[in-house]
């Protein structure tokens, strides 16, 4: 499909560049506030009574709170992070991301540091953030992994970062938090739908008539070689002169597909106020079926025509070895509602199988809003075309 | 927010990380056991007290961990603190015990609830924190008032064992329970190391000058510290002084003079003594006190003479070779001739052994009290002829029990008001004692006590508002003879015996002739020496010193000396004369106990100086050539190493890859383009990355990391001669592959 171009992920775990300090900020935590306190009600009883061992308590606990200080100050510097992300993920479907902290420094290790994430989506940070991370311990000049599980429900481009480590050498006194800029970005699939196989609905018929094509199919005539065995083949196919020269193995006839069985699924993605939540739920529904209508499509062994607004009309074609599904996904991963009625134009494409079965996903209307949307459809034609509303 | 993590236990409760860990705890138990140490100074429930401790660690260590269950629930924990309060409060309210004891009372009440954080279950970092309060607050306690010799290596330990348990704590809690954390002792030592710098620069550099008592400006024109009301018969230019403190004028002694006082070993005086009258009398090579002041009037920690009786006599007949009498009662000891050379100027007031009754010369001026002032300071050489009625050094044990306080003005018996703690002191100290001779006895005693009163070279500050000699005895309990003197008239007074003040010379033995008699007694400048005086009727003023008998061990020492080279004689400094002490004790009273800001501002002045010093040669000249000529044979070290070697040197000095090998092997399979992975089985990247290192030039790794920044961002292409030296680097790789399998 060299007419449909996919960014590629910015991995910050192949980048080579340190990560840049955006911003560090040093905090008293609650408990150094009331040590301060404590530490000065000591000092001042020793400036009164003239007391060289409260003097030596009072030097003690502000050298205490300096030390930690200093220790935090220090363990929060010279810090990179690099995040192994997958290159897409699912919709909803939870994914593991593993953050690598390095730390550069030749001495001072880091103790119990504390790495939060940030997930944001079109702009907007995402409302279900991920978990924070504790590092125990890091010895200097070593890397530390840590692993926590997301799920991002939204399809299109998730974004990470930045990145905030926050310090606090025990006791923990005082913490120093490093915003650091590592950004990456994961390619979020619509999540996948789930068909309805119950034989009332119009559309498992349609999968059913599919079904009838390829059993016809597996009958065909032409030789075209021999393959294992796999439940559910035909009994009457396995090839008994392999099978005896290959024993504890069964093989089986391939015979060479000479019916042509293809469907057309056109995704309606038109949705003139984007910014109807409602109207854009329907749309992600509509793009979910669709994945999982062609899915269940080719896994009837159809070839797809599918075709959407990519923003242009486009027509991607899928066979039924699934290859081209996962750009099918990436391509649905990032298409956008249409702000103009699309389905008269991906209707009026021309297809070089007439009597293909064509599904029509709407993303908002009923069929009875077709009209609306300048489609007219011929009477003849209807017969092999559905109309399904989200 | 620091996460706990929570591990399923056998009985299938949870345990956090904390009570998992017995390092952590048993770090924080030891550290515990430091602070009580520390401060239970003489508590007699002690024994008890540590058994029941060191029960409870041991329960809590052996068995809580294998069994997973504590003694006590948190619901259990909560109601023993509050029991253990209410029972706190109840004694505290119904008797107000002395400082001692109430300080001992707070630490039995914190050693209690150290010992439930102990018992109870499921410990968490809060239970440590609140452990290392208790720990901290048993040394305040300690510091505050029962002050131990091993105060400070008690409070390092704990410090020590309180940061590791920290450290400990903060990495098992920070993991997921039960994972193998590193020990975590090496980042505190770290810590603790610095801490330790930073706490000594705080204790030094510490403004502590600026809290002590103002000097009122009457003290501030004499300069002297503290705030004595100055009567307008004393001239406002300040008085000289004495190398050993003590006022030439001898109207007025401040407590707060001396700060430290500094070994002189100058011989002051020579004194040849006779006896003369009935026994028992003065013998050769008892213990003399020489006596030149006495004051008795006790205001704000300073000394001076009432008014009344300061109206000084002249005892002047005219006549040359007569003596001057002195109105003095005649105790039944004997009479003593005195022979007193002067060895340096000194000031009018002429010591000698009391009661001085008559003296050879003219113009001498009397006080009734019994001391002698010369007409003017005396020059060296200048000799005096006195005749005193003897009066032994430890006469109030002769005193037989009926012995009565002599009737006086009611200035020698009545103590300020603002000293109220010292008459209930006092009261406490004489408690049951009847007799004047027994409460004299009692009170020298409890002063000379070697496990309450120490005697030190230096002084002490006084917080505002405190009379110094009542910090002295409810607080210092550190001090000189001044302070044990001015104790001991004081605590006499407050229980009805008139007192004074007296100070002088002391030698406890004359230097011993080169035929082995017995010779002079040579008084030195390190001499100097107070004591009370208290008024027995009949007998008349007996001197009473309470100084402890460790800080008169030097003049033991000092019969064998020659007079005529007393600054080479082998006589210890005065701060090894002060005590008996060893040395790191010695130490340890100089520069923690008794630091004080003439010292601090010293150490200072040290520290400073030091950097100044190090400042000044790295400045010179001689530094710079040195310098210079390091880097200069440094580069043509470097200028004849091989190119290897060379790029080897600089990787080193900037730290480049040195710890990088597995981001070479990423770049490298980057730059590569799928052509690399020729790795041997069996072999981890980093290891393959590593023998490629080994195998390539130092500076090829440079090369090939440039490369690939050129390529993956700024835009740049492989050619042919590029990818040339690409496959010889791998050639060479797989190479020393195969020469390593």
């Amino acid at each position: 499909m060299p007419h449909l171009r996919f960014p590629e992920s910015d991995r910050s775990d192949v980048r080579g560049a340190p990560a840049r300090v955006l911003s560090r900020r040093f905090r008293l935590q609650p408990r150094g506030a009331v040590f301060l306190v404590l530490a000065g009600a000591v000092g001042i009883a020793a400036a009164q009574r003239g007391n060289n061992l409260l003097f030596v308590v009072f030097s003690a606990l502000i050298g205490l709170f300096l030390s930690d200080a200093i220790l935090t100050l220090m363990s929060a510097r010279k810090l990179d992070i690099s995040r192994i992300l997958p290159e897409m993920v699912h919709g909803t479907q939870p994914f593991s991301v593993t953050l690598r902290l390095w730390n550069r420094k030749r001495l001072v290790p880091l103790v119990r540091v504390r790495i939060e994430d940030r997930l944001s989506q079109d702009g907007r940070w995402a409302a279900l953030q991920p978990p924070p991370v504790i590092v125990p311990y890091g010895r200097p000049g070593r890397k530390v992994r840590s692993t926590f599980s997301v799920s991002v429900h939204q399809r299109g481009w998730a974004r990470f970062g930045p990145v905030t480590v926050t310090s606090e050498f025990p006791p923990g006194l005082v913490a120093c938090r490093v915003t650091l800029d590592i950004q990456d970005q994961v390619l979020v699939l619509p999540r996948p739908g789930v068909i309805s196989r119950s034989p009332q609905t119009s559309l498992a018929g349609r999968l059913a008539a599919v079904r009838s094509l390829r059993d016809l199919a597996s009958t065909g005539d032409e030789f075209a070689g021999v393959r294992e065995y796999r439940p559910g083949d035909n009994l009457r196919r396995i090839h008994w002169r392999t099978s005896a020269r290959l024993p504890q193995r069964l093989f089986v006839r391939e015979l060479e597909d000479t019916h042509v069985r293809e469907a057309i699924v056109i995704l309606d993605t038109f949705l003139p106020n984007p910014g109807d939540l409602r109207g854009r739920s329907r749309l992600e529904r509509a793009i979910s079926f669709a994945i999982a209508l062609t899915s269940a499509l080719l896994e009837e062994g159809a070839w797809v025509r599918f075709r959407a607004a990519f923003p242009e009309s486009t027509e991607m074609a899928l066979d039924p070895s699934r290859r081209m599904l996962s750009d099918l996904e990436r391509a649905l991963a990032l298409i956008a509602p249409s702000l103009s009625p699309v389905v008269s134009d991906l209707l009026a494409l021309s297809s070089p199988n007439p009597e293909a079965f064509t599904f029509v996903l709407l993303a908002g209307d009923a069929p009875p809003a077709l009209p609306e949307r300048g489609v007219t459809i011929p009477a003849d034609e209807m017969r092999r075309i559905m109309f399904y509303a989200s | 927010m620091s996460p706990v993590f929570a591990a399923p236990s056998r009985e299938g409760r949870s345990v956090t990380p904390v009570s998992a860990d017995r390092r952590a705890r048993l770090a924080m138990y030891l550290a515990l056991l430091c602070g009580y140490i520390a401060g239970m100074g003489t508590d007699p429930l002690a024994s008890y007290q540590l058994a029941a401790y060191l029960g409870a660690c041991l329960w809590s260590l052996l068995l809580e961990h294998r069994v997973r269950r504590a003694f006590f629930s948190p619901h259990v924990k909560i109601g023993l603190i509050i029991a253990g309060s209410v029972l706190f409060i109840t004694l505290v309210s119904r008797s107000a015990p002395p400082q001692e004891d109430f300080a001992g009372t707070i630490g039995r009440f914190l050693f209690w609830n150290a010992i439930v954080f102990v018992l109870s279950r499921s410990k968490s970092e809060y239970d440590l924190w609140t452990l290392g309060i208790i720990d901290v607050s048993l040394f305040m306690i300690s510091a505050a008032f029962f002050q131990p010799t091993e105060f400070l290596p008690l409070f390092g330990l704990s410090c020590a064992l309180l940061l590791y348990s920290f450290m400990r704590a903060a990495m098992v809690s920070a993991g997921p329970a039960e994972t193998r954390q590193p020990s975590g002792a090496a980042p505190a030592l770290v810590q603790l190391a610095l801490m330790a710098l930073l706490a000594a620069s705080v204790f030094v550099l510490f403004p502590r000058g600026a809290f002590t008592a103002a000097p009122s400006d009457a003290a501030a024109a004499r300069g002297t510290p503290g705030g004595v009301a100055v009567p307008p018969d004393v001239p406002p230019e300040p008085p000289p002084r004495l190398r050993t403190g003590f006022s030439a004028r001898a109207d007025r002694l401040d407590l707060a003079d001396l700060a430290t006082i500094v070994h002189d070993p100058q011989p002051a005086f020579e004194l040849q003594a006779m006896a003369e009258g009935p026994e028992p009398a003065f013998r050769s090579g008892d213990a003399v006190y020489l006596r030149g002041w006495i004051f008795d009037v006790y205001r704000e920690g300073s000394w001076t003479s009432e008014p009344g009786f300061r109206k000084i006599a002249d005892a002047d007949d005219k006549a040359e070779d007569e003596w001057v009498e002195f109105p003095v009662p005649r105790p039944p000891w004997g009479f003593v001739r005195q022979n007193l050379v002067a060895l340096i100027d000194m000031p009018e007031v002429v010591p000698a052994i009391a009661e001085p009754m008559r003296i050879r010369g003219t113009e001498y001026r009397i006080d009734p009290r019994g001391m002698i002032l010369a007409p003017a300071p005396a020059l060296k050489g200048t000799q005096y002829e006195i005749l005193s009625a003897y009066i032994p050094h430890d006469a109030s044990q002769m005193l037989p029990p009926s012995a009565a306080p002599a009737p006086m003005p009611p200035h020698l018996t009545e103590l300020p008001p603002e000293l109220e703690r010292v008459r209930n002191l006092a009261a406490e100290i004489t408690e049951g004692r009847t007799t004047m001779r027994e409460r004299i006895e009692a009170i020298r005693s409890w002063l000379t006590d070697p496990a309450r009163f120490r005697y030190l070279t230096v002084g002490f500050e006084t917080p505002l508002g405190v009379d110094r000699i009542e910090h002295f005895l409810l607080v210092q309990r550190r001090g000189y003879c001044m302070h044990f003197a001015t104790a001991m008239a004081l605590l006499a007074r407050a229980c009805g015996i008139p007192a004074r003040f007296a100070a002088g010379f002391h030698a406890s033995k004359p230097i011993r002739n080169p035929d082995g008699s017995r010779g002079v007694y040579v008084f030195r400048l390190a001499d100097a020496h107070a004591w009370a005086e208290i008024a027995v009727d009949g007998v008349g003023w007996i001197s009473i010193d309470a100084t402890p008998p460790a800080s008169l061990v030097r003049e033991a020492t000092s019969e064998d000396a020659p007079p005529s080279a007393p600054e080479e004689a082998s006589t210890p400094t005065a701060t090894e004369v002060s005590e008996g002490a060893p040395a790191k004790a010695k130490r340890w009273d100089h520069w923690i106990v008794d630091f004080n800001p003439m010292l601090q501002s010293d150490a200072a002045r040290r520290v400073f100086g030091t950097f100044r010093r190090a400042l000044d040669a790295a400045l010179s000249p001689r530094a710079w050539i040195l310098l210079l000529s390091t880097l200069a044979a440094g580069a043509a070290v470097y200028a004849l190493l091989p190119t290897p070697q060379r790029s080897r040197v600089r990787q080193l000095l900037s730290g480049f890859r040195d710890r990088s090998s597995v981001d070479f092997y990423q770049h490298y399979l980057w730059l590569a383009a799928r052509r690399v992975p020729r790795k041997p089985a069996g072999w981890t990247g980093r290891e393959y990355a590593d023998l490629a290192r080994r195998a390539l030039p130092a500076d090829a790794v440079e090369w090939i990391t440039e490369k690939f920044y050129a390529v993956r961002y700024g835009g740049a292409t492989l050619d042919a001669a590029d990818r040339a030296v690409i496959d010889g680097m791998l050639r060479k790789i797989e190479a020393a592959s195969g020469k390593n399998e």
